[in-house]
């Protein structure tokens, strides 16, 4: 390659500093801001876990309440002090991660020194933790009028029985209502550990005087304490039956879900993560336009661009999803199920599209590196052994058509789970 | 910047820029709103977004697409004020991800040729039939389907009721009934007109040459043409606030409201820093004092058209707090009318939007929108300016400016069965 990529793909530094926070410099020449990201390894999934050898369970949501909480400070509001100190902020909480993010002007730190500060400095009192559980509650009500995000939590609760990750992110009315300052410190004093963290900073810095600047905030400061051991829900089996549901949408649909039992204790994580892209990569061929099948059913209206199949992969899960709006719900569940049980066999049959495919999954990533906050919020910490969108990129060209069906066949793949939601609409004239 | 006029008419817009690991090649068709043409140009849009005559099929079509290292392309309508635009974008990885030696430019500008002067279908036929009749099927379904999105949804119904019987009511992705009398030989007429007739801007981001991008922009043979656009929309205030009331299938409620409140050009910076503290700040009144403070709603915002004067509110909120936060929105802006802002608070708002200013820098999209954006409305300045001058805004200008706001839309989806209609 010339030199010219240079621009986009620097050197990237990682390391961590003697209290274990981990911090990662991943430079981008030429660009007008700096976004800085605090990442947690702590998730929705994560509210059982061992501390000094009792088990302890926290109410659903509480990994999202503190997110939402943390910003509070004695003093000032973290989320307005950075406003006014001319960033942008935001946080979101998944299954497996919390992380806080803000972006700033290349000449204005001041913001990245709120972040590294508030978010080791809790302060959770009473009259406000109250006052948020009202607020989550119309969260939690504006995501159940959301007919997509509630039948994205239907399958996964047919895909992970008994297991947080098919209940709502932000919990249930009641569980939210349960939740105390004390468990918020208790949630906060379990996870919110240097050990337990990754500092992400992408932009465009000196990349010397940025780690002085970190070590000097409460989080490069703060010392370590003993942390707590997450537990894994255990596998329970997939729930298999078709779902039928009724509800207000002007189209049949038809969601399909299947696990991936990828086995992040003993596999090393970089072979998760290209066990990770092959699983998407394969995705994208068989349920795309290079597929003959697939346009079949395109052709003869049996699906249409409402049709969608991703592959997902976090810490300790990874699963397909796939949405189609269609006329013929059975015939939809029936076909795309055949194609999800014998993938290797359908993959393989498409050799010659492969270079395409991955052409577009390489496109879709190198258009990601103009993106500083895609750079830093992609990153996986621990998941993927510290993998960037640079990493990605390269596993990605690296790849080749005999590599992908050898992975493919190492994989074992789950039954298929399913639902069909009906129209319950009153037919408009 | 460079911007060259290769046909009356037809302008090349070029941003040479090493910064980004992509390049972006936009072609805007643009036109004054007209309910006789709107709808054919959403469905032509969509036919070109599928196939041409070279690549005559949607496999084909993300074949080529793919074979040029994963470029993406994609079609979309929008409207500024009184105007409406096709805007073909084509997005290409740097050539030095390119490993066949080949320039991607090239074969880019190769394939919007292809696409704009040479689509699927004929002079007798129009479109190709049994493409065009499920691209329209696919357009009605996603026009029904946005009725699941209820903020959405809402919003449109007021935008109905505010605009009326005028065109301007009708989004820029048409509408179903106006979809419904489109036929493939309208569309591919109406295409062939907008090729012909409209003004054209082609707007590159990257690094490349802007010699190279011209000669490439002029074998596309453009010829040329005369016309006079003007964005700006008015209607005459209502004598009393338009109030409507719908029930839907929701647990939350959503309330619209929107005042008319005109703008002079020279208004503008004074008009997105008023907007700015009003509601559109991640620090606004709105969030601040109806959201967090007296936890009335769960989302607020608001949003200004310059070009339209309408100044909108939209919150989701709790079905019993609808009249509170009502009088709690119209209290910050009779507050806005009447107090003028403190000096903190003025200095604060326009950290933001300046902030958010130059994050567009970071981002090529906005670049080629903000340069296409700034040549069609003659509002052409640097960054530097443009950062002055808002600035320069003063306390008194944004109360001066709010005071001319009248409250003219009362719009509230509630809860329940869903109306028939």
């Amino acid at each position: 390659m010339s030199n010219k990529t240079h621009n986009f793909l620097p050197t990237e530094h990682h390391m961590t500093l003697d209290n274990g926070l981990r911090v990662h410099l991943l430079p981008r020449p030429e660009f007008h801001q700096i976004v800085g990201v605090v990442g947690v390894d702590y998730g929705a999934r994560d509210n059982s876990f061992v501390q000094n050898d009792q088990l302890v369970t926290q109410p659903a949501g509480i990994a999202h309440f503190v997110e939402h909480r943390l910003f509070a400070q004695p003093d000032h509001d973290a989320f307005t002090r950075l406003s006014e100190l001319g960033a942008m902020a935001n946080a979101f909480t998944t299954h497996s991660r919390t992380s806080y993010y803000v972006s700033t002007g290349v000449d204005n730190w001041a913001p990245l020194q709120e972040l590294l500060t508030f978010t080791q400095e809790p302060y959770f009192d009473l009259p406000s933790v109250q006052r948020e559980q009202e607020i989550i509650t119309q969260e939690i009500d504006m995501y159940e009028d959301d007919i997509n995000s509630r039948i994205y939590r239907m399958i996964l609760s047919r895909l992970y029985p008994n297991d947080p990750l098919g209940a709502d992110i932000a919990g249930t009315a009641a569980s939210v209502h349960q939740i105390t300052p004390e468990q918020l410190n208790l949630a906060f004093e379990a996870f919110y550990q240097p050990q337990n963290m990754d500092v992400v900073i992408t932009g465009a810095f000196d990349e010397q005087k940025m780690l002085a600047f970190i070590k000097q905030t409460p989080a490069g400061q703060r010392k370590s304490q003993q942390t707590v051991t997450k537990i894994t829900p255990k596998r329970q089996p997939i729930v298999t039956d078709t779902l039928e549901v009724a509800l207000p949408v002007s189209r049949n649909k038809v969601v399909l879900g299947q696990r991936w039992e990828l086995d992040f204790n003993t596999l090393a994580r970089r072979d998760i993560l290209k066990m990770a892209i092959v699983g998407s990569l394969a995705i994208d061929l068989v349920f795309g336009d290079f597929s003959p099948t697939y346009m079949t059913w395109y052709n003869d209206g049996l699906i249409d661009d409402n049709f969608s199949a991703e592959f997902d992969a976090e810490r300790q899960f990874a699963y397909v999803t796939i949405v189609a709006e269609t006329a013929e719900p059975e015939e939809v569940v029936e076909k795309v199920s055949a194609v999800l049980t014998g993938l290797v066999s359908e993959v393989d049959k498409l050799q010659t599209s492969f270079e395409l495919v991955k052409n577009g999954m390489l496109s879709r990533l190198i258009n990601k590196l103009n993106e500083l906050e895609e750079i830093a919020i992609r990153f996986e910490g621990q998941t993927f052994d510290e993998a960037t969108l640079q990493d990605e990129i390269a596993t990605v060209q690296a790849l080749n058509f005999a590599d992908m069906l050898a992975i493919l066949k190492t994989i074992p793949a789950s039954s298929i789970a399913s639902i069909i939601i009906r129209s319950d609409m009153i037919e408009l004239c | 910047m460079f911007t060259k006029e290769i046909q009356q008419g037809v302008f090349v817009h070029v941003l040479p820029t090493q910064q980004f690991a992509t390049t972006h090649i936009a072609v805007n068709f643009t036109q004054q709103l007209n309910k006789k043409t709107l709808n054919e140009r959403v469905l032509a849009g969509n036919m070109l977004e599928t196939a041409s005559k070279k690549y005559d099929s949607q496999t084909k079509l993300t074949q080529v697409l793919n074979e040029m290292m994963g470029a993406a392309f994609g079609v979309e309508v929008f409207k500024i004020g009184q105007l409406h635009t096709i805007r073909l974008q084509l997005n290409l990885v740097h050539d030095s991800f390119v490993t066949t030696g080949k320039s991607l430019l090239n074969e880019g500008f190769d394939f919007l040729n292809e696409v704009i002067n040479a689509p699927m279908g004929n002079f007798d036929e129009g479109f190709t039939p049994v493409i065009f009749d499920r691209q329209k099927e696919v357009a009605l379904d996603e026009i029904a389907g946005l009725k699941e999105d209820k903020p959405f949804y809402a919003l449109r119904q007021a935008l109905d009721t505010y605009y009326g019987p005028s065109i301007q009511a009708t989004p820029a992705f048409g509408s179903a009934k106006g979809l419904a009398n489109v036929t493939a030989q309208t569309a591919w007429q109406i295409w062939q007109e907008s090729v012909a007739k409209d003004r054209i801007d082609i707007v590159v981001v990257g690094d490349v040459d802007q010699v190279q991008v011209t000669q490439l922009a002029q074998m596309m043979k453009f010829t040329a043409r005369d016309n006079a656009l003007s964005a700006y929309y008015h209607q005459p205030l209502l004598p009393r606030v338009n109030q409507i009331k719908v029930v839907d299938d929701v647990v939350q409620a959503r309330l619209v409201l929107g005042y008319a409140l005109p703008a002079a050009a020279d208004e503008y910076f004074i008009a997105t820093v008023f907007n700015g503290i009003f509601g559109s700040l991640a620090n606004s009144r709105l969030l601040l004092n109806v959201r967090e403070k007296s936890g009335l709603v769960y989302g607020i915002s608001s949003d200004y058209n310059p070009y339209t004067d309408l100044l909108l509110v939209e919150a989701g909120v709790d079905q019993a707090n609808l009249s509170l936060t009502v009088k709690k929105v119209n209290a910050e802006l009779q507050r806005l009318q009447q107090v003028l802002v403190p000096a903190e608070e003025l200095t604060i708002a326009k950290e933001l939007i300046k902030n958010t200013y130059t994050m567009t820098l970071d981002q090529p999209l906005y670049l080629a929108d903000r340069v296409y954006n700034q040549q069609l409305l003659q509002r052409i300045m640097s960054d530097d300016d443009y950062l002055r001058r808002i600035d320069a805004v003063t306390a008194t200008q944004i109360r001066d400016f709010a005071q001319k706001a009248t409250w003219q839309l009362h719009y509230e989806m509630v809860g329940g069965i869903a109306d028939e209609q």
